[in-house]
């Protein structure tokens, strides 16, 4: 029988996750961890042949970080990741790490189970984009990938110049973008932007690497 | 060629008459050059007066028809070309033209005593020497004027003034900003005025500077300063917030889920009970989902990662986890110990593959310590420090403390962190 280990750290979502793959009938559960940095320990302890894996799990640990570990060590294991957030990013971090399959929460209790199996049996399934979330006038989906990767700048406190630096682009061109931004959004200020993407979960920067 | 002896009466006196100005011009110019011991100088004058000196001696002589005008100088001279004369007239004319310029241009690029205390007396800012026991040996204008208005007196004896800049009493309209060894004052004219006192050999020396652009700049920065710290601590309150209000904001949601589950499961048989419709059929999987969800205990709150969890996790994948002293109450030691034991549980059964883990707790007056030990087998190889590792090092460094591995006589790793350190690890 497949066995299930998941990685969550808020219990009422890990003990629905539980009951969903239990009540299937078709998994074996591994007990539960609530931070990714223990999902190499459990790998290495016991067999584990499906994680289903949070993003940002206690302790700060990232899910797509350890995922990409297991990956390099235990390739045969296949893994999920499960978020409720929409951060714009998780979607490619995910697929770079080469993690299997990605799943948002907020989808109902069949369609996770539908996933495992469809992972089990060899398939990568991605949601086809993020769910697209109100920002300002906008959704968040009209925003750039250019736009995006300055916005994310933006929320972690860099300045315009840190970021023309970072992203090898002009001065010019950054505060371009935040203004195309601002003009979209109908935010008033740079603070305003930053404050509104961190807040409705667009943006999402990892405490680790602040 | 005409001589001097063939020049009229009124001729002979002309040129008589301008060798003796020369001569009393070159002479008064040596005098002036010899006071200034500059051979650049002295030289030229020196020559002037030679020549027009010895000219006008034989000239005179040979006009006064005394008992020098038969000697073979004036009559060598006498009897050459008046060209000649000419020429040595204006040799000594140019040579003293070349002084008085040279003079002139000394003048204005050397300073002088009352050139010195001209411009000292102009200085905008405040200076004043003097000797050590009090006495005033040079002092401007500024400095007398800010005596004034600070002290209320004349500025006589410098080294009472200067104790009484650094905390004696002065005129009620001024406000001191500083009494230590810059004394800073605030005139009621809104300028801010530095002082400051510099020992020299033999003397003291003191400058007051104005520093009102200085003051307000620098005012103003630690008003933004103070600004950014407040907005920086709302910010930090703003964090905590939004994570709590983003996981408040997911559990919703997932009330919403089972709220929704059970209300179509709930539907689907009310539908299949009222239509009585042979193809429909009762959802018993959603049921048999709907019931267990509603038997079980759901936590609505995660509980603080804490050490105990820790444990309780190695338990659940059979390692043991064994824990002598206290985990420390100071936050940011306490995140990177738990940090810490995570790694070391991973790199026990990655590297040792041990069964048991031990973990140590000490605490001295000023440092907390961790130290981890398991039952596994020693490492064949020097341990390199790898991801994990390197960055609980990086992290421990930086906040001040340091780690540890040793290999013998067994395998351990060892955290020490200073007491009341950083928030920044």
């Amino acid at each position: 029988m497949t066995r299930v280990l998941i990685v969550e750290d808020a219990p009422m979502d890990r003990q629905l996750l539980e009951l969903y793959v239990k009540q299937s009938g078709q998994y074996e559960l591994v007990p539960s961890v609530e931070s990714a940095a223990f999902a190499e320990f459990c790998c290495r302890t016991t067999r584990v042949d499906l994680i289903l894996m949070d993003v940002c799990t206690s302790l700060y640990a990232n899910g797509i970080d350890a995922a990409e570990k297991i990956k390099q060590n235990f390739p045969q294991i296949k893994i999920i990741i499960i978020t409720g957030q929409p951060e714009c990013s998780f979607i490619e971090r995910a697929r770079k790490a080469g993690v299997d399959s990605f799943w948002y929460k907020t989808e109902t209790a069949e369609s996770i189970l539908h996933v495992m199996e469809r992972t089990m049996a060899g398939e990568t399934v991605y949601p086809e984009s993020t769910p697209p979330l109100q920002f300002g006038y906008i959704t968040s989906d009209e925003l750039t990938a250019r736009e995006l990767e300055v916005l994310r700048e933006v929320v972690a406190g860099e300045s315009d110049a840190a970021i023309a630096e970072k992203l090898y682009m002009s001065l010019r061109t950054v505060k371009g973008h935040i203004q195309s931004m601002r003009d979209k959004t109908g935010f008033r200020n740079r603070t305003e932007l930053a404050v509104r993407a961190r807040d409705c979960g667009l943006i999402i920067v990892d405490k680790e690497t602040e | 060629m005409m001589t001097y002896d063939a020049l009229s009466f009124l001729l002979k006196a002309v040129i008589r008459f301008g060798l003796y100005m020369l001569l009393c011009i070159s002479i008064y110019m040596l005098s002036a050059s010899l006071r200034k011991k500059s051979p650049v100088l002295i030289v030229p004058t020196f020559l002037s007066v030679l020549i027009s000196g010895s000219m006008f001696v034989l000239y005179d002589a040979r006009g006064q028809k005394s008992g020098l005008d038969h000697r073979a100088a004036v009559r060598w001279l006498c009897e050459k070309p008046i060209l000649f004369t000419i020429l040595l007239f204006a040799a000594a004319a140019v040579l003293l033209t070349y002084v008085t310029f040279r003079e002139a241009h000394l003048r204005r690029t050397v300073p002088d005593r009352s050139s010195i205390k001209e411009s000292i007396d102009h200085l905008p800012t405040g200076l004043c020497f003097y000797a050590e026991n009090g006495r005033v040996m040079l002092v401007n204008h500024r400095m007398n004027q800010l005596c004034h208005i600070i002290l209320g007196r004349d500025l006589q004896n410098a080294a009472l003034v200067w104790d009484d800049l650094c905390g004696g009493s002065i005129q009620p309209d001024i406000m001191r900003l500083s009494t230590d060894s810059q004394p800073r004052f605030r005139l009621s004219d809104g300028t801010v005025w530095s002082f400051s006192r510099t020992q020299l050999p033999d003397m003291f020396q003191i400058t007051a500077v104005d520093i009102t652009q200085l003051h307000n700049l620098a005012q103003e920065l630690e008003q933004k300063n103070i600004a950014l710290e407040e907005l920086y601590q709302r910010l930090k309150v703003y964090e905590t917030d939004v994570e709590v209000l983003t996981r408040t904001r997911e559990r919703l949601e997932t009330k919403i889920g089972i709220h929704s589950e059970l209300g179509q499961t709930l539907l689907a048989t009310r539908s299949y009970l009222l239509d009585n419709n042979e193809n429909k059929t009762i959802p018993v999987e959603a049921w048999k989902r709907s019931i267990a969800l509603l038997r079980q205990n759901i936590v609505e709150n995660a509980e603080q990662f804490t050490l105990q969890t820790l444990i309780q996790t190695a338990t659940a994948f059979g390692i043991s986890v064994e824990v002598t002293g206290q985990m420390p109450e100071q936050k940011d030691v306490e995140k990177l110990f738990l940090e810490a034991a995570t790694e070391a549980l991973t790199n026990a059964v990655r590297h040792a593959d041990a069964k048991k883990l031990h973990i140590s707790l000490t605490e001295t007056a000023d440092t907390y310590r961790i130290c981890f030990q398991n039952d596994g087998k020693m490492p064949e190889t020097q341990v390199t420090e790898g991801g994990g590792l390197g960055s609980l090092r990086r992290k421990a460094e930086t906040a001040g403390g340091s780690m540890q591995i040793d290999c013998h006589p067994e395998y351990s790793l060892t955290i020490s962190m200073p007491k009341g350190g950083t928030e920044n690890i």
